[in-house]
Order: structure tokens, then C-alpha cells, then sequence
């Protein structure tokens, strides 16, 4: 039997390795790039020097640094929006009852399971400009070629849309648990009640499900906002930049361009400002409430 | 498996393991890093080879960590970095290793170099900074055009000597029976899109009409009259020939220049050596209707290829000594079995290698003697330029405009963008000027 004193440390004792775990392959890390992003700095082995805030004023005078601002806005707007509403339809419809809904429920997984990199590149043949299957769908239906990569527009709308194919799946499963858990009842409530489809989807499944829902989109958020595997796998921030959001301007400056200082204070920049728009959210939609 | 034949089974390996013979168990007395970033398999395993037999020789072991060239020059700083550095190290971007070198992380290879012999290198490959020289460049790896002997001769077509002759040669290539705006085959591939293969594969053009990016004092000159001139020609050229592109070309990099020109889409491609391999492996029927030349100028009076280069480091550290002894022993002992294993695809650096008797012997170098001959021929005959060579000395400064892709935004401002060409060209010089100074 432990003795009161062993009893209070115990917690300590069980917390302490991934404490330190988190500190030394997280904290310390974040605190590294923090202080890089106060000097000038042209490769990981050379003598840093010391610029304050250098770095910052001059990426608020860049208008790449705003581009890549936006764009980042658009990109994780664009697929948080699309990938809760097509991920709340997908679940409203896998929560029903027929036949070969549990083969639908594996099957709608997939892209989620598979690696970014074998997304990107599967999309990325198809949607090659000679030999890509899409591409050739699209040229036999309106008989010209279709440039995805060719124009901004057309490139961010690509990206979008690939992220949604492979992340709507985790929003679905989530939202599926959370309608699995709605008492039927309630459904038989609003039914004698008179309440039509959407009724009760708007009075009873929102509510029960809103603590969920508002997890779902702030991980989203965090997650579209910093993701950067799959747009530098279909298109490098470009053409032009047009697709180019923070995590890639950061990685651009800091391995192709050899400006790490400047690379790492985009970095914080982006996460101190996802913190502030956390805590917005956070503030906005409280979770002991939810 | 229950229980207790997971036990038998543990204790009959312990068993093995202490009887297993003394030489089966000897351990290399150290064991060094190579890191590479030839990802070609046969060269992967000569790599493991000549680390076998060097081990068996001096009790080294070098063990080889293959990597992605993109990823090579952080992998590489960053175990500089930790302090614990690769002991040898092979690397494709002079930027790359002049920042290694002006930082301390690497030995300088001048007596290595010197002692082979300065003049028996070609040109425009060693980069001496500080009065050293710091890698042993094995691979020009220029990119020059293909094109389709049997598609020009049945046009009537000669080899184009100038932009002109160029343009009509693809345009004539193009071959779109149905009229369809879609044609069953291209005149040409040239990648745009911001990323090396277009820093490679699509500005030689330039390097043969003599631009020049930089003056002797670094300063930019992409929008001085006369550099302007010639890079407002080369955009309208261009464009131009854009129209004889597949689409896609924003997009595509190595695997589908080569795969274009492969499958019949395009009479014109640029690469090096490695599409004779790519042909010989998934196209045989076209390893004899094609042809190679440099990239014209645009009055016919010169010729150039793109610098691809590939060279061996040694990083400074705890064993340098012995990663510069591996490398001297590589390169006196299987040099020419690096080179067999993509024969045409890596360009060697040294005039002696193409009178070396056992790197004429290999059958690709026979099959293909008239485009050794061409590939040779460069060296003597043809401008060899890249971006991230430009400027008076070897420096990093021409390495950021490369790594900026201040050229291929310029093109993509053009043809996708539709602005003006003097417009793109301000641009670029703007885009230069600020990743410079």
C-alpha cells in the first residue's frame, strides 16, 4: 500500500514522462524556432545574427507574406465549410437504415486511411494535362483541354477540393458517432410533435450534437490551416504563388530561399495568429457550455 | 504460437546466435555515413558494393542512406549541424556546397583535385571559392534537346539553328489530323512551373544568346537594354512555342518530360543522358529515330546547353580524414563502375574517362557513340550555362534566383498570365534584385 506522501506524487510520477517528452520534441523545438526567427541566419551552420524584429518588418512590407495570408484563409475557409457540410450530409445519410450500409461506412474511410503522398500523386495523374484520365474525360465532354494547374483560381480550386475528398471522411465518422448517440426518442418526440426533415434536424440533431461539432471544426481549422503535405504535393505554392499559404512560404524561405530567420518568423507569426484565432473561437463557441 | 514454442523458439535462437562462427559476427572496426541522393537502383547497390569490398579492405564500413535530391542539402546541413555529420556525401546544386563551404562545414577537395589534375576536367565544372575547390563534381548531367529524326525528315526538316527554324520545326511536328485543337501529338514539352525542372530543362535557349545575369560587380542585369532585349525575344519566341506544348506544362517535372517523349506526345523534349535509358527500357521502338542537339540562339550564331552537375562532398567533422580517404579510394577504384551503372546518363566530368578503355567498352556507350560524340562535343563547342552559375565568380547570390524560380515566374507571367513580355521581365528583375541584395 502506498503511504499519503508516495500517493501524491504518484500523478507527478506517471505525468513526468510525457512531460518531458513534450518538452523536449515539442517546446523546446517551438522555443528554437522562436529565437531563430530574431536573426539573420543563410544556412542551418552558419553565425546567426542578431536583426530584434528585422524579420517581421520586413515580412509585413512583403506582399507575398499577405498573399500567403490570404490564400491560407481561402484554402482552410473553403475546405472547414465543405468538408463539415458534405461530412454532416454523408453521416446523416450513413445513419439510416439499408442495405449495404456497413460495406457505404468502410468504403466512405478510404481516403482518409490512405497516405497524402499516394493522394497527391493519384491526383496528380489524374489530372495530368496529356495522359491523365480526368483530363481526358474533360477534353471528350467539352472537346479543349483543361488547364488545373494552369491558372490560380483553377490550381486552389484543385487543392480544395483534393483535401476535401480525403478529409471529409473524419468529419463523417465523427458526426456519425455523435448521431449514434442521439436518443431515438427524441427523433419520436418531434415527429408527434409535427416536425418535418429539417425541423428535426435543426432542433434536435444540431443541439444534441453541438459539442462534437464545435470540436470537429476547431480541429479542422487547426489542421487545413497548417496543412502542408498535400499542397506542396500537387502544386508547390503555385502557379505564381496563387496556392502558396504560410506553412509553404515558410518552408520556402527557410530550404530554397536560405532565409531561416525569415522562414521561422513566418512560422511563429502563423502560430500566434491560429492561437489568436483559436481562442476567438474558443471564446465565441465556449466548450463547458457546449 | 502458444506459449511454449515461443520459448523454444527464443532459446534455439539464442543458441544460434552464440555458436554462430567468429567471422560471420566480426564487426566493422568503425562504421562511417555515405549519404546519397543517386536514387537509380543499380547505383544504389555498386554504392553498397564498393562499401562491402572497401570495409573488407580497411575495416570501414560506409553505410549508404539514400535520399530524394530535393531533400539532400538539408539533410546534409542539418547532420552538420547536429554535429554529427555524413562522412561523404554526393550533392547536385553548387549553391548548395559553396553555402556548406563559406559556413565551415566542408573539406576542401583541392589536393584531391590536383592531384588528379586540374586540366583534366572540363569546363566550367570545378568552382573554386577562396582559392579552394570544394567537391568532385562526376556528372555534367547537361540538358540538351531530343527530337525525332523520323518525324523532322519526313517534314523535310533540317536540325533548327535558330529560333526560327525552331519554332517552324515544332510547329510542323504538330500533328493534328482531325483539326480537333487537340492534337494526337505535340511539337514539344518544356516545363514552366516553379521547380527544377524548369530551371533545368527550359532557359538554355538564353544561355546560348548570350544573356548574363549579373555584371562583375553582381549587380542585376535581367533588366538592362540589352539583357532585356534579348529576354523580351526569348518570351515572344516562347510563347509561341507554348502553343505547341501538350497542356500541363505548369505541372510537370522529370518522370513526365521523359514519359512525353516516350509515348510519342511530343517530337521535342529536353534531358540528359537518362532519356537514351528511358527509351532503351520503355520505348525501344525509338532508340533509333532520335536525334540530340544543343538549345539554339536565336540568330543561329551559337549553341548552349543547362548545367544539371552532380559532385561528391567530404562534410568537415569527426572522420573527415576518413571520408576523404573513402572518396580518393572511390574514385581511383570504382569510378567507372559508378559511371557503368547509367552510363549515358551520368556526363563524366574528366576527359580521360572517354578514353577510358572499360567506359568505351560498356554497349550503351558503343550502341550510342554518335550521341557520346554530341554529349562530348559540348565541352568543346557549346555555351554551358545554368542560373545558379550566372555572375563573375561562384557565389549564392545566383543560387537564390534559381531557388527564387525568378524564370519561371517570368515565363508563367507570360503564358499564363498574358502580361506583356518587358512587363514579366521588370518582374523578374524586381523578383532578382530583392532575393540578391
Amino acid at each position: 500500500m502506498l503511504g499519503g506522501r508516495s500517493r501524491r506524487w504518484l500523478p507527478v510520477l506517471f505525468l513526468a514522462p510525457g512531460a518531458l517528452l513534450t518538452l523536449v520534441c515539442v517546446l523546446l523545438p517551438v522555443l528554437y524556432a522562436v529565437q531563430l526567427s530574431f536573426y539573420r541566419l543563410e544556412s542551418f551552420i552558419g553565425r546567426p545574427a542578431w536583426v530584434g524584429v528585422g524579420n517581421y518588418a520586413q515580412l509585413f512590407q512583403e506582399a507575398r507574406f499577405w498573399n500567403a495570408l490570404a490564400n491560407g484563409f481561402v484554402y482552410s475557409l473553403a475546405t472547414i465549410v465543405l468538408q463539415v457540410a458534405l461530412g454532416i450530409v454523408i453521416a446523416l445519410l450513413l445513419n439510416e437504415v439499408f442495405p449495404g450500409r456497413a460495406l457505404l461506412q468502410g468504403l466512405t474511410v478510404i481516403p482518409y486511411v490512405l497516405p497524402t503522398v499516394v493522394v497527391a500523386l493519384t491526383w496528380r495523374w489524374l489530372l495530368d494535362g496529356s495522359h491523365g484520365l480526368i483530363s481526358q474525360w474533360a477534353r471528350a465532354l467539352i472537346g479543349a483541354n483543361v488547364g488545373w494547374f494552369d491558372s490560380g483560381g483553377m490550381a486552389m480550386a484543385v487543392v480544395v477540393l483534393v483535401s476535401v475528398w480525403m478529409w471529409t471522411p473524419f468529419v463523417s465518422t465523427a458526426f456519425l458517432a455523435a448521431l449514434k448517440t442521439i436518443p431515438g426518442e427524441l427523433y419520436e418526440a418531434a415527429r408527434v410533435d409535427g416536425a418535418n426533415a429539417w425541423q428535426r434536424f435543426a432542433y434536435v440533431v444540431i443541439p444534441s450534437v453541438r459539442p462534437v461539432l464545435i470540436v470537429i471544426v476547431l480541429l479542422r481549422g487547426i489542421w487545413m490551416f497548417n496543412k502542408f503535405d498535400i499542397v506542396w504535393l500537387l502544386t508547390h505554392g503555385g502557379p505564381l504563388e496563387a496556392t502558396e499559404h504560410l506553412p509553404i512560404l515558410s518552408y520556402v524561405l527557410t530550404f530554397s530561399l536560405f532565409d531561416i530567420g525569415g522562414g521561422a518568423a513566418v512560422a511563429t507569426i502563423s502560430f500566434l495568429f491560429l492561437a489568436g484565432i483559436v481562442s476567438l473561437y474558443l471564446w465565441l463557441f465556449p466548450m463547458e457550455e457546449a | 504460437m502458444n506459449r511454449r514454442k515461443f520459448l523454444h523458439g527464443g532459446a534455439a535462437a539464442s543458441l544460434a546466435t552464440v555458436f554462430i562462427p567468429k567471422s560471420v559476427k566480426a564487426q566493422p572496426k568503425l562504421t562511417l555515413r555515405m549519404m546519397n541522393m543517386e536514387t537509380d537502383p543499380n547505383t544504389i547497390e555498386m554504392l553498397k558494393k564498393a562499401s562491402t569490398d572497401y570495409e573488407a579492405k580497411t575495416g570501414i564500413r560506409f553505410e549508404i542512406d539514400t535520399t530524394q535530391p530535393a531533400g539532400a542539402f538539408t539533410k546534409l546541413a542539418t547532420s552538420i549541424k547536429a554535429g554529427r555529420p555524413y562522412d561523404v556525401a554526393n550533392i547536385l546544386f553548387i549553391g548548395d556546397v559553396l553555402i556548406l563551404a563559406r559556413d565551415g562545414g566542408l573539406m576542401p577537395l583541392t589536393p584531391l583535385i590536383d592531384k588528379i589534375g586540374r586540366d583534366d576536367f572540363g569546363p566550367r565544372i570545378l568552382f573554386p571559392m577562396d582559392g579552394q575547390i570544394w567537391w568532385y563534381p562526376y556528372d555534367y548531367n547537361f540538358a540538351n534537346l531530343f527530337y525525332r529524326k523520323d518525324l523532322f525528315a519526313q517534314q523535310g526538316l533540317k536540325e533548327p539553328r535558330s529560333y526560327d527554324e525552331f519554332l517552324k520545326a515544332t510547329q510542323a511536328c504538330v500533328d493534328d489530323p482531325k483539326k480537333t485543337g487537340t492534337p494526337d501529338r505535340y511539337g514539344i514539352c518544356l516545363p514552366i512551373g516553379s521547380g527544377p525542372a524548369a530551371n533545368w530543362l527550359t532557359f538554355a535557349f538564353l544561355w546560348a544568346d548570350g544573356f548574363k545575369l549579373f555584371d562583375d560587380q553582381w549587380r542585376v542585369l535581367i533588366d538592362s537594354p540589352p539583357m532585356k532585349a534579348k529576354l523580351v525575344r526569348y518570351l515572344t519566341f516562347f510563347g509561341e512555342l507554348y502553343k505547341t506544348m501538350p497542356p500541363g506544362m505548369a505541372q510537370i517535372g522529370f518522370a513526365e518530360n521523359l514519359t512525353l517523349f516516350a509515348s510519342d506526345k511530343v517530337a521535342m523534349a529536353a534531358y540528359s543522358g537518362r532519356m537514351i535509358h528511358h527509351l532503351e527500357r520503355f520505348a525501344p521502338q525509338l532508340t533509333d529515330k532520335f536525334g540530340m542537339m544543343a538549345y539554339p540562339s536565336s540568330d543561329g550564331s551559337r549553341t548552349g546547353v543547362n548545367h544539371g552537375y552532380d559532385g561528391w562532398v567530404v562534410p568537415k567533422g569527426p572522420y573527415s580524414q576518413e571520408g576523404y580517404k573513402f572518396l580518393e579510394w572511390f574514385l581511383t577504384e570504382r569510378l567507372i563502375d559508378f559511371y557503368e551503372t547509367l552510363i549515358l546518363h551520368y556526363q563524366p566530368t574528366r576527359w580521360s574517362i572517354y578514353d577510358n578503355p572499360r567506359w568505351k567498352a560498356h554497349p550503351l556507350v558503343k550502341k550510342y557513340a554518335w550521341s557520346v560524340d554530341i554529349m562530348k562535343g559540348f565541352l568543346r563547342n557549346t555555351v554551358i550555362g545554368s542560373i545558379d552559375t550566372e555572375g563573375p565568380a561562384p557565389d549564392t547570390r545566383p543560387g537564390k534566383v534559381f531557388e527564387g524560380f525568378v524564370f519561371p515566374e517570368m515565363v508563367q507571367n507570360f503564358v499564363l498570365k498574358k502580361l506583356p513580355a518587358d512587363r514579366c521581365v521588370e518582374l523578374a528583375a524586381e523578383k532578382a534584385r530583392k532575393l540578391t541584395t
